[in-house]
């Protein structure tokens, strides 16, 4: 009688301490392999440049490009290609349909304004990097010390950002709230009140612990694709999902 | 007596049944999440570095063999132009050859044999034996995506380019090698060590004519560069080897 009890108690231990186990393993897997899939699929960048006389002559070596005129990108070709790459990384098609529903935003940086496509892929208007002084309107690069103002058409001059008056600091700090601002309006849940924050690199702080918190990425540097997904795992119980409330980045910039 | 002796064997058989299944399975996951990292690696460094190399290569093999027996299957989608692709799969042609952005380079890997707990849930016991075979080989697939040129690498138009940036200088010469002459020809003064005969032109001659010639230059072919420097450090040779 006890041998029996015995027994029956020993498999159920082995049942309850394996299966969730074996379920953190498989969650780990399936998380690993996604962030692999996406870690090689944002390299397509380099491959979707718009085919036009002025980015052939850009992206000739030898060709000092300036950072005001940067590549155009084939914004259509780049998510087509990025699902293709896509597909070929994700061992099966089931867990591919999964991902492309867990991917939230699709995002082009450039020098002077970024583009943000949704997760049906529509793109959206440019959005520009600008700071008002006085009532005048400033268009500001993310590299560089100079930016634009278009009061006198589009041929204006450049002008130092010291005269705004802005350091290269307070600029990047525009640039990446800005973005911030976009990526959170585009990810905002009714059901949590908030949206997605990312914490983007400003190379010019030089506090350590700022450092050592925030050098994970950084899209100041060229022109930058980046995805934000959520995990694919969810769990439903009694007809609720509940996700694990964690978003991941993956991106590549093209200098 | 007889009873409680069985039963106590077939209660020990049965855990210890339940705990190698339970050892093993994590054992064949963690093998299985080593290797996939292992190919992902490989397939990080050569879309970067854009080429596979026969270091790489070797790096991949030993360190999956450590494994188990596996198989590396290679497919090198090479882009001719935006949305045509050349295919190959024969290693030969991919190991270190040079890529450019757009390629994509797909290693398959895949264990020949089971790992332990393959052949634990696949095993006869008792002479029952599942009659559904349980596919529990480890396999891992990525596809790189050649973000960088590889360096050193043009195109054919670059070569032909070359051909006549250099022609107005005597010291250096260029050499063509194309696949169908692998002599190649040169291209430059006659006072040059190495021309034979002067010629600054490509494309007046008849093995300089498209598909038919075997020194004509495909615009879009990929040729890898390599300079010969004399002994005061200056160019004195510019060889250009089609891929």
């Amino acid at each position: 009688m006890y041998q029996t009890i015995t027994v029956i108690v020993l498999i159920l231990f082995i049942a309850v301490t394996f299966l969730p186990l074996a379920y953190q393993v498989y969650y780990e897997m399936i998380t690993e392999k996604i962030k692999h899939a996406v870690n090689l699929s944002v390299k397509i960048l380099p491959n979707c440049i718009l085919d036009n006389e002025d980015n052939q002559r850009n992206i000739a070596s030898g060709y000092k490009r300036s950072y005001k005129s940067p590549v155009e990108i084939d914004k259509k070709k780049l998510v087509a290609e990025f699902y293709d790459a896509m597909e070929k990384n994700m061992a099966g098609s089931e867990l591919f349909e999964k991902m492309k529903e867990c991917i939230l935003l699709k995002v082009i940086v450039y020098y002077d304004r970024f583009y943000v496509a949704d997760k049906y892929d529509r793109w959206s208007p440019p959005f520009f990097f600008t700071k008002t002084n006085g009532d005048k309107l400033y268009y500001l690069y993310s590299y560089g010390n100079v930016a634009r103002s278009l009061e006198g058409g589009e041929n204006s001059d450049d002008i130092y950002l010291n005269e705004i008056p802005l350091t290269e600091e307070q600029r990047n700090d525009i640039v990446i709230e800005k973005l911030n601002d976009v990526i959170e309006s585009y990810t905002f849940e009714f059901s949590s009140g908030s949206g997605i924050k990312i914490k983007i690199f400003n190379p010019e702080k030089n506090d350590p612990e700022y450092k050592a918190h925030n050098n994970y990425f950084n899209v100041l540097d060229g022109v930058t694709f980046f995805v934000v997904y959520r995990n694919v795992n969810a769990t439903a119980v009694n007809n609720t999902i509940f996700r694990f409330d964690k978003a991941a980045v993956s991106g590549y910039t093209m200098e | 007596m007889a009873g409680r002796i069985t039963h106590t064997i077939i209660g020990m058989i049965l855990i210890t049944y339940l705990l190698c299944l339970v050892i093993f399975f994590f054992m064949h996951e963690n093998i299985r999440l080593t290797v996939d990292r292992l190919n992902y690696e490989v397939a990080e460094v050569i879309s970067t570095s854009a080429v596979f190399s026969d270091e790489l290569y070797k790096y991949l093999f030993d360190n999956t063999q450590k494994f188990g027996d596996y198989m590396i299957n290679l497919r090198l989608d090479k882009q001719i132009k935006s949305g045509v692709y050349d295919t190959y799969f024969n290693r030969e042609d991919i190991i270190g050859k040079p890529l450019r952005v757009g390629d994509k380079l797909t290693i398959y890997l895949e264990d020949k044999k089971l790992t332990l707990f393959g052949k634990i849930i696949n095993a006869t016991i008792l002479g029952y034996s599942n009659d559904r075979y349980i596919s529990s080989s480890i396999k891992s697939a990525y596809t790189a995506v050649v973000s960088k040129n590889s360096m050193d690498v043009v195109k054919g138009y670059d070569v032909i380019f070359d051909i006549k940036k250099y022609s107005t200088d005597p010291s250096i010469a260029v050499l063509v090698i194309t696949k169908l002459n692998r002599a190649g020809k040169y291209y430059g003064h006659d006072s040059h060590d190495d021309v034979p005969e002067t010629n600054f032109i490509h494309g007046n001659s008849p093995d300089e004519e498209a598909n038919t010639g075997e020194n004509y230059i495909f615009d879009n072919g990929d040729f890898k560069k390599e300079i010969e420097l004399d002994a005061s450090g200056l160019i004195k040779l510019i060889r250009y080897i089609q891929q």
